[in-house]
């Protein structure tokens, strides 16, 4: 087959067996770690841990990649599928909300997917507050929320209010995504509020108006006029 | 009327191996390799008043010439592809059962050739090749139990027996 593709010279010739470092040319580990990283990232959770095991410098290198590589996204009911998404690093475990025995294997399966995981930015995208907040409270012992740069979408701001809460963070990267003013609104008013944390960053983007805007701020300001511009979520952020 | 067309040769590029082999390559192909593309600018060698045989030949230290002609002759069946952009790649859900029929064909090789072509779409950056080499050898691990990725891929197994029981543990949900 490959002779219809290649002239016969063109055919490799094996190129010795071992390398400079006595490390086998067929051995994965003479691959550079950042090969090795993009090999791995096309793996699935279980052949991740297959390749844990089988050696100390495997292990290293897949511990090592999935601290840089890794994105952790957690979608929950996200335009009303009814459905739970966690992802990491391209790999994706999900349940419906109205199988309770899918939800329980969630559970279970949660544990195994962020067993050595660690994640530099966790996208969280939500509909259903209550929800997320059980899940956030479950992944807690397995994620360094002070290390990480949380993306928010949607509608989960009471919900990290409350993790936060309880987690006494003292600051958090914070960006707001596609979510109605009100969620913004809630979640910048209310997130000073919290003692000791300080919010290092807040970044808003794709916000739609739904009316409450003015309703807020009357509540929080009284009839305070402010240059708020609607179109415009940096006008938002500066009023506050 | 008869028009004069002016016929333009496609622009060469000549490269030269780390066993000293020289090979021409046209520069629509070769722009594939950022490596080698970044250095034809760098060093001014678009320069269309310097005749191929006057060139100065790319040296590739890392790439011998078995492996460089097959960097070549993949770059020659991708020169029409379109350019990537990464960050695209980046997002998108990671496959690996979607490498073209040609490469699949083309990478179905010995393992050491195929790491030796790995190294050099690696030195030469070629994302390309590069992808597709690793989506080949995510394939080759899918599926296969510890004892057989290190028999597969000569890993040496360097834990100490407390370590291996601890990692035993760990895994143990592997085997629910």
């Amino acid at each position: 087959q490959r002779a219809s593709l290649l002239p016969e010279e063109l055919v490799p010739v094996r190129v010795g067996s071992i390398s400079k470092e006595g490390i086998p040319r067929t051995s994965l580990e003479c691959l550079p770690k950042k090969v090795l990283y993009r090999i791995f990232s096309s793996l699935s959770i279980e052949d991740r841990h297959a390749l844990c095991q089988c050696s100390a410098t495997m292990k290293d290198a897949i511990e090592h990649s999935d601290v840089v590589a890794s994105e952790a996204a957690l979608w929950f009911d996200w335009h009303g599928t009814n459905i739970v998404r966690l992802s990491v690093a391209g790999s994706y475990i999900e349940a419906s909300y109205n199988d309770p025995e899918s939800i329980q294997v969630f559970m279970k399966d949660q544990n195994r997917f962020f067993h050595k995981i660690r994640a530099d930015v966790l996208e969280i995208r939500c509909a259903s507050e209550d929800f997320s907040y059980a899940i956030l409270s479950l992944l807690a012992d397995r994620i360094d929320f002070r290390s990480i740069d949380i993306q928010l979408y949607g509608r989960v701001q009471k919900s990290l209010i409350r993790f936060i809460k309880g987690r006494k963070l003292c600051s958090v990267n914070l960006t707001v995504r596609e979510c109605l003013i009100s969620t913004i609104m809630e979640t910048i008013l209310q997130l000073p509020t919290i003692s000791g944390l300080s919010v290092k960053e807040v970044e808003a983007d794709e916000v739609f108006d739904d009316g409450q805007l003015i309703k807020i701020l009357q509540k929080q300001h009284g009839n305070m006029r402010l240059p708020v511009d609607l179109a415009d979520p940096a006008t938002i952020s500066r009023a506050i | 009327f008869l028009f004069p067309i002016k016929m333009t040769s496609p622009r060469m590029i000549k490269l030269t191996s780390n066993d000293d082999k020289t090979f021409e390559v046209e520069r629509d192909v070769i722009k594939q390799s950022v490596t080698v593309n970044t250095l034809i600018t760098d060093l001014n060698m678009d320069d269309e008043d310097v005749s191929v045989e006057n060139q100065m030949a790319i040296p590739l230290p890392n790439v011998d010439a078995a492996t460089l002609e097959m960097v070549i002759t993949w770059c020659k069946q991708h020169r029409e592809d379109p350019p990537r952009n990464e960050e695209e790649e980046e997002k998108k859900e990671k496959r690996t059962d979607d490498i073209p029929e040609w490469d699949k064909t083309f990478l179905d090789v010995e393992q050491s050739v195929l790491f030796a072509l790995i190294l050099a779409a690696n030195y030469m950056d070629i994302k390309g090749l590069l992808d597709n080499c690793c989506k080949t050898v995510a394939n080759m691990i899918k599926g296969k139990t510890p004892d057989e990725i290190r028999k597969h891929f000569n890993i040496k197994n360097d834990f100490t027996p407390e370590e291996e029981e601890q990692i035993r543990k760990e895994n143990a949900w592997c085997e629910d």
